[in-house]
């Protein structure tokens, strides 16, 4: 399921990977705007970026469009939660480290500094929401699961 | 008599507002809400319950990610958050919204209330009945009811058998629980619905008797009033959640003798409040307790894999005294990698050990309390909880015994759950470490079990609901589930709804004539 996921664009033909028996399990419509996605994808590069620059593009595309799924189910609050959380830090990690810019302004090196010293101040369980978040739907990409090791051999057909 | 019902009414594929009647009207299919109409409808009496989540079949569950589970049956995407006050942590409270209530996100876990924990509820409390003899038979009913089994060794996740072996060494040996299962193969993810169906949470315990009863339950309705006058209730009003895009579209009001609320413990008090239930000066709403819960990560130096075996599996009643419980646990690895200190490469390098990671948890048996508030901006309820001096320092301990558990095992490292700590610890930093010092609200705290806030009590004065759930001042409204829980308990709480529902229903049943010719 989750390989289907991240090859194809969600369709709600054969094999649609949000119809799960017959059942169709997607949101009614995308619940993040596209200048959301964005907002979170610049934090997701930074965030999941190693020594060798930010993840790959088709990882962050696959999140970008379960993200928005995952907020087209969540009620008003969570949706409000989940875009102050990501746009404190997009918008205030970067004044942290003494730059005038957002998050997306910024190089990877910059990003994580500012990431992390957004996590020294008392907005830091800002970031564990947006942290949580973000982690929760990227893991979940086949290949960033396999990155950390995470096999779930229960659920392989 | 209605015509008989075999399957869940989806109220979102309703066409046009519905005028229900029914002799029980049940707000609420979790744990207290389906135990309570599957014993009413099972005694000849027509029964309907309203739920305002999907119904989602297990084994669409079972196939979910654990994200769709999130999104699709936790409410809010289990981003509800009780503001602490003063220097208490903001405890995430996770609660299930859909056919089967927080049934479906539990580990399973099935534990009777300690003795030393129910004997004030008679002692001090007033509540006569509710003693181990008293709650036996209760119990017994329900664990027959879910299949109560006790996880086999054998069936243990390696991160709890390292727990183990570092518990014994310590002299604090781990006793295996028992759980809700039949068939289970140890998948690990209980919470997230289970791959074999094997969980059997009320939607597979209890639906299909309520159903084959002749009750019936329509989901996607949420019900937003109980109508009442002169503390009689004629029944409930809310929305069906048919309108575009599912958002609340027509109207649903449902006539009945006797309302049952069943929506949590955040939100009956709610729903009363907004249902003006709750006077001035009523308990409703306060006394709140979550028994605050955090878990401690340790990388041992062998590969864990710790997502194999039974999620929950054994636990530690050892420090009772000091009012904290530890019990195995196991989350995703994809929210191990969110609460790893970090960004960047640091955080993808910890992430990476992921397989080498075990954990454990500990809950605090709190004194709180905290309070459910109306939110003047949105339907669901503003929390606010505190914790008391000594859910401090049970939490501390809790820490603690955590960390020297694991080192006692053999551990190289571990992650504590404070926020902003971008530090690990080995056995002699984390020795000198002053955790005791840091600021009850740096830790990283979460909560399944809110409790208590419409709790039950033998005096109108300083309870929500009598001794047989009636809440007080109303003739025939009744509440059943964590919310009616008099005081915290120390263990996971949805047997003890389970069987607290089948009492106040079964009570209910034998008087429901009167009852019913007095409202």
């Amino acid at each position: 399921m989750t390989e289907a996921l991240a090859t194809s664009e969600p369709s709600r033909g054969e094999g649609d990977p949000y119809v799960i028996d017959g059942f169709d399990t997607r949101a009614p419509r995308p619940g993040l705007s596209r200048r959301a996605t964005a907002r979170a994808r610049a934090i997701a590069e930074g965030l999941f970026s190693t020594e060798d620059g930010p993840p790959p593009a088709d990882r962050l595309d696959w999140m970008e469009r379960d993200l928005a799924d995952f907020f087209g189910h969540v009620g008003l609050r969570g949706r409000v939660i989940f875009l102050v959380t990501t746009g404190a830090l997009y918008y205030l990690a970067p004044l942290l480290i003494g730059r005038l810019s957002t998050l997306r302004g910024l190089d990877w090196a910059d990003r994580v500094r500012a990431i992390e010293a957004l996590d020294r101040t008392p907005l830091n369980l800002a970031l564990l929401a947006a942290k949580a978040m973000l982690c929760i739907v990227y893991f979940e990409h086949p290949d960033a699961a396999a990155e950390i090791g995470w096999d779930q051999e229960c659920m392989k057909p | 008599m209605h015509e008989a019902v075999t399957e869940v009414v989806e109220g979102r594929r309703q066409k046009g507002p519905a005028d229900l009647r029914a002799d029980v009207v049940i707000v609420g299919s979790g744990a207290g809400g389906m135990v309570a109409g599957t014993i009413l409808a099972e005694s000849g009496l027509d029964v309907l319950i309203l739920e305002e989540g999907r119904y989602v079949p297990a084994r669409v569950h079972g196939a979910m990610r654990q994200s769709q589970s999130l999104r699709t049956l936790w409410r809010d995407g289990a981003m509800t958050l009780a503001l602490g006050l003063g220097d208490t942590p903001g405890v995430n409270v996770t609660m299930g919204v859909g056919v089967g209530g927080s049934s479906l996100l539990t580990g399973g876990v099935c534990l009777r209330i300690p003795e030393g924990i129910l004997a004030p509820w008679s002692r001090e409390l007033g509540l006569d009945e509710l003693t181990p003899e008293g709650m036996d038979p209760y119990y017994r009913e329900v664990e027959e009811a879910v299949h109560v089994e006790q996880v086999p060794v054998e069936m243990q996740s390696r991160s709890t058998q390292l727990f183990g072996i570092g518990a014994k060494k310590l002299g604090h040996p781990i006793r295996p629980i028992g759980r809700n299962t039949k068939g289970c193969n140890g998948c690990g993810r209980c919470n997230f619905g289970c791959p074999e169906q094997a969980k059997m949470s009320v939607d597979l315990a209890y639906l299909p008797r309520f159903l084959a009863a002749g009750g019936r339950l329509w989901s996607d309705c949420l019900v937003s009033r109980v109508v009442h006058r002169g503390g009689t209730a004629s029944g409930v009003k809310g929305r069906l959640f048919n309108g575009p895009n599912r958002t609340r579209g027509d109207r649903v009001e449902v006539h009945a003798k006797v309302v049952i609320v069943a929506c949590g413990g955040l939100h009956s008090p709610l729903l009363l409040k907004q249902s003006g239930l709750a006077p001035l000066g009523s308990q409703v709403g306060r006394n709140l307790t979550v028994h605050p819960g955090f878990r401690v990560f340790a990388r041992f130096d062998e590969p864990v894999r710790g997502w194999r075996g039974a999620m929950q599996s054994a636990y530690t009643d050892a420090f009772e005294h000091d009012a904290v419980t530890l019990m195995s646990l196991f989350i995703p690895g994809s929210v191990i990698a969110a609460t790893m200190p970090g960004a960047g490469a640091s955080l993808m390098r910890r992430a990476r050990s992921l397989p080498n990671i075990a954990m454990f948890g500990a809950m605090v048996h709190d004194e709180g309390p905290g309070t459910v508030w109306r939110n003047p901006l949105g339907r669901e309820p503003v929390v606010t909880y505190r914790m008391s001096k000594n859910d401090r320092r049970a939490m501390f301990k809790g820490i603690r015994l955590l960390g020297e558990t694991f080192f006692a095992a053999g551990a190289k490292e571990l992650f504590l759950p404070v926020l902003g700590l971008d530090e690990t610890f080995d056995a002699d930093s984390f020795r000198r470490f002053p955790l005791e010092d840091v600021p009850g609200r740096r830790i990283e705290c979460s909560s399944q079990h809110p409790l208590g806030s419409v709790q039950m009590g033998a005096d109108a004065g300083s309870s929500g609901v009598d001794p047989d759930g009636k809440l007080w001042d109303t003739k025939n409204v009744f509440l059943c589930d964590g919310a009616v829980i008099p005081t915290s308990l120390g263990v996971n709480p949805q047997l003890t709804i389970m069987a607290m529902a089948t009492r106040i229903a079964q009570k209910l049943r034998d008087r429901y004539r009167s009852i019913a010719r007095a409202a």
